[in-house]
Order: C-alpha cells, then sequence, then structure tokens
C-alpha cells in the first residue's frame, strides 16, 4: 500500500512539475503512442537554409549535426524511438484520407508505410515507418484520439526503429510541415500521450472490510496524467473503472450501482482535465463466504485503451468480508 | 585519459584491417584492441598546439566490413569508418554491442538518415556514435559528447 502511494505521488508530482511552467495549449493533439517512457528523438527544422536549424525551443543552431533531442537539418516531423510493433494512436479525431502497408521492414524507400489522418482543424497528420501490414484502420474511417490506428516499424529510411510524427497545414497555399511543439498544438506543454493516470489516494486506506450481505462504499483517486479530458457522458472514450487481471472479469463484489458486471463506475465527473484529480466512486457488495479476498481494477478510455496499470500504482482492493450476525439469511 | 604527443598524431584507430580481412559471422565484434593503427595526416605546427585527439576506448567493438574513413579536422572525432551496409543494421548492432562490451548506453536516438548513441565507457567519459548513411553505406563515427 506504502510502495502504491509512493509510486503514484512522485509520478503526481512529476507531472504536475513538469507542466506547470509552461503556456497554455492552444489545441488538443496529444502525442501519437502510449508509453510516457518514449523520448523525442528529433523535432522539426524550422529554418529552411542547410545547415542551420531552429529547434522547437527556437534554438538556432547553425552546423550541420545532429542535435538529440532537438533536430537534425533538414527534418520535417518528430521521431520518437520505439521497438518495432508499438501502438500507434491517433493524435486528434479525424479521418483516414490515406496509407499504405506493403513495405517490409527494412526495405528502403522513403518514407515507408504510413497512415495519413485529416483533421477538423485543417491539419493533417502522418505517422511514417509503420510496420508491414501494421495499418489498423482503413481509407475513410473516422477514428478518435487516443485510437490505436497502427504498429510501428522500421519501414523506408530508418536509422533504428521509431516512428516519424508529422504535421502538416497549408502554409501560403501549400502543404507544410509545422512544428506541433513550437505552435503547441498539444493540450498539454510539453505533450503527453493520450491516456495516463497515477494513483493519488482512496477511501478507508485503501482495504475493505464488509459485513457479508452488506455493501460498502469505496472510492479512489486518480491524476489525470494523460493529455486527454476524461469524461463520463459519451460513448467510445468514456473513462471508467473496470476489473483487471484478468480484465472484462465479473466481479464476485459487484454491488447495485455497477453499470455492469464488471464496470465498478464511470468517472464522478463530467470532465477531468489534464492535470487534474479524478474521482471513482463505486459500492462493494459481499456475497462471498468469509474471508481474504483482493479485487483489481483498471482505467479504460471505453473501446479505446487501458490505461497502463503499473502507473495506477496496481490499484487493488484487499477486502475481507466477515461473518453478517445479524442476517437472517444463510450462515455467515 | 591518454594524450598524444605533440606533433605526432598517430592515432589508435579501431579500425578493422583485422576485421577487414576476416569474415565475421552477424553480431560479431573485434574490437578496437584487435584492429590495426591507421595514420591521420601530420598538422601543421600550429595545429599541433591546439587540442588533440583522445583515443578510442581500449576494446570497443567494430562491425564486421568496416573500412577506415578520413578523418575531419575537429579533434572531438576519435574514430571513423564505413560500413557497406544501409539502414538500422549499424544502429541495432551497436545496440547490443557496446553493452555486451561494457559500455553503458545512456541515450539512443534513431531516426531517417542517421541515429546516434550516447554511452559512457567505464572510466564515466560519455561519448556519442553516429551511424548515418553516405552513399550506399553507413558512415560510423566515434566522437566525444556534445548537445
Amino acid at each position: 500500500m506504502i510502495g502504491r502511494i509512493c509510486i503514484g505521488l512522485s509520478f503526481a508530482v512529476a507531472v504536475s512539475l513538469a507542466s506547470a511552467s509552461h503556456a497554455l495549449a492552444t489545441d488538443d493533439y496529444t502525442l501519437p503512442f502510449y508509453d510516457p517512457s518514449v523520448p523525442l528523438s528529433y523535432g522539426v527544422d524550422r529554418d529552411p537554409r542547410p545547415c542551420y536549424q531552429r529547434d522547437w525551443a527556437n534554438v538556432l543552431w547553425a552546423d550541420c549535426n545532429l542535435h538529440y533531442g532537438r533536430v537534425y537539418d533538414g527534418h520535417t516531423g518528430m521521431d520518437y524511438p520505439m521497438p518495432v510493433v508499438s501502438p500507434i494512436a491517433a493524435s486528434r479525431d479525424g479521418t483516414v484520407i490515406d496509407l499504405f502497408e506493403g513495405f517490409g521492414t527494412e526495405q528502403f524507400g522513403i518514407n515507408g508505410n504510413y497512415v495519413l489522418v485529416s483533421h477538423a482543424d485543417g491539419r493533417r497528420t502522418l505517422y511514417y515507418h509503420l510496420a508491414q501490414n501494421g495499418a489498423r484502420v482503413t481509407v475513410g474511417q473516422a477514428v478518435l484520439a487516443g485510437q490505436w490506428i497502427a504498429d510501428s516499424g522500421c519501414s523506408g529510411q530508418c536509422y533504428g526503429a521509431h516512428l516519424h510524427f508529422e504535421m502538416r497545414a497549408v502554409v501560403g497555399g501549400r502543404w507544410t510541415s509545422v512544428d506541433p511543439i513550437f505552435e503547441k498544438r498539444f493540450t498539454t506543454n510539453p505533450g503527453r500521450v493520450p491516456f495516463l493516470a497515477a494513483y493519488l489516494r482512496e477511501s478507508n486506506s485503501g482495504s475493505e472490510v464488509i459485513m457479508r450481505y452488506t455493501t460498502v462504499t469505496h472510492w479512489v483517486e486518480f491524476l489525470n496524467a494523460g493529455g486527454r479530458t476524461w469524461r463520463n457522458n459519451i460513448g467510445v472514450g468514456r473513462v471508467l473503472l473496470g476489473t483487471w487481471n484478468p480484465p472484462i472479469r465479473d466481479s464476485a463484489f459487484r454491488a447495485i450501482d455497477w453499470p455492469s458486471s464488471w464496470v465498478a463506475t464511470n468517472v464522478d465527473q463530467s470532465g477531468v482535465a489534464p492535470g487534474a484529480v479524478g474521482r471513482f466512486t463505486f459500492g462493494l457488495h459481499a456475497e462471498s463466504p468469509p474471508g481474504t479476498y483482493d479485487e483489481a481494477f483498471n482505467v479504460l478510455a471505453n473501446s479505446l485503451r487501458w490505461f497502463d496499470w503499473a502507473r495506477l500504482g496496481s490499484f487493488h482492493v484487499p477486502i475481507i468480508v466477515i461473518a453478517n450476525t445479524r442476517w437472517g439469511g444463510p450462515a455467515g | 585519459m591518454m594524450r598524444i604527443g605533440r606533433g605526432t598524431v598517430v592515432l589508435l584507430l579501431v579500425l578493422a584491417a583485422s576485421g577487414c580481412a576476416t569474415r565475421h559471422g552477424a553480431g560479431s565484434s573485434p574490437t578496437a584492441a584487435a584492429s590495426p593503427t591507421l595514420s591521420a595526416p601530420s598538422p601543421s605546427t600550429r595545429e599541433s598546439q591546439a587540442p588533440t585527439r583522445t583515443e578510442l576506448p581500449p576494446g570497443f567493438p567494430v562491425m564486421s566490413g568496416a573500412e577506415p574513413a578520413k578523418l575531419p579536422a575537429d579533434v572531438t572525432v576519435v574514430a571513423r569508418w564505413t560500413v557497406p551496409v544501409v539502414g538500422s543494421a549499424a544502429y541495432d548492432f551497436y545496440s547490443g554491442a557496446l553493452p555486451d562490451a561494457g559500455y553503458a548506453i545512456v541515450g539512443s536516438y534513431p531516426s531517417e538518415r542517421a541515429a546516434l548513441i550516447r554511452f559512457r565507457d567505464p572510466a564515466g567519459q560519455i561519448w556519442q556514435l553516429v551511424a548515418e548513411l553516405i552513399g550506399d553505406g553507413t558512415r560510423i563515427t566515434i566522437q566525444t559528447d556534445r548537445p
């Protein structure tokens, strides 16, 4: 329990510190993957001159060298190192307007396999170097921010497996790559992965003693450490607390207020912005015989993605069921 | 760190003549110690007063098929060679070979035309390995750490 709290709090503090000093974002893009440990390898070169590089922090480098974490000369997107076949997420709601997935890994070319998504704000996002047959969408398909759309790879011109994420906008009448970091296009600055939460606290020190045939109310609070706002009033993407280990498991402690046999509750608030705290309140009803139990839960963006359970401090509720001496039913 | 004597500039470069002469199987890693030296051009007197190159760390792994390449004037570049492969082969090789040889990777930065790996030698010094597309091969450069 202590370990869970320490992990959660330290992560929450780190996220808060990282975001505290930055300006407000202007749009609602998120990083196009789920693993928050993925660093930026190189960003967009905003200076068109050869061997002059202007990075996302507006630093000018008058050379042709690689500047790790910053920029390399002539780069049009953002490179993120990741093992092949890592899940790639749509950075924002949109429609898939083109894709190619026929190249094998290491087949040399330029961009390799890709998915191109058009967004309502007039911009487009590109996801390059994908795995062979790595697209999980089709042309014309509507996608939601954070939706798993492809698997990463190393197709095309690729010196080490990575995702090349590129944003394009019409500038001066033609499509031009733009820098989403410098333009603050992410919902947070710096950008965050779409779905991430950090454990903060819960009721009754995180465990429950339940008299058999009765119900108790439990709550847990998580920091929204991702880039998407949590909502409880939408279908796809609704943020809920579901059973875990294994997921979508019928719970023996389902209370009458649960939306289904494996969904304990939706997030309490109608909107939990990035950096805010979401609470999940749910009942736990004991039908089981007296004994010691453990119920594991994880947060799910409905039909999109389970959250990283480890980042939730491996959230679970130890439960002790005791005999009900007041109940006239079966002996406890 | 050993420094090269004034006016001398003989670099004990890693490179690979023995590694080149012998066919190694995939994943083999001849090392700097097993390779002959490569001489750099003699500097002028004035240049000799400038900072000198340091040596490549001993036992540094070298890919099969490596051919020596000319060093630039920049003395922070301590070794350079080319290998007849393109793509991520060099990056993948060094991602495994560096830790195996006792060099801790402190950062990996792949991209389209080049990859950079920052690594720490057993003495604690941080270096950079740059693998970049040159023609139909890959040029490997070892240099001291820089932003």
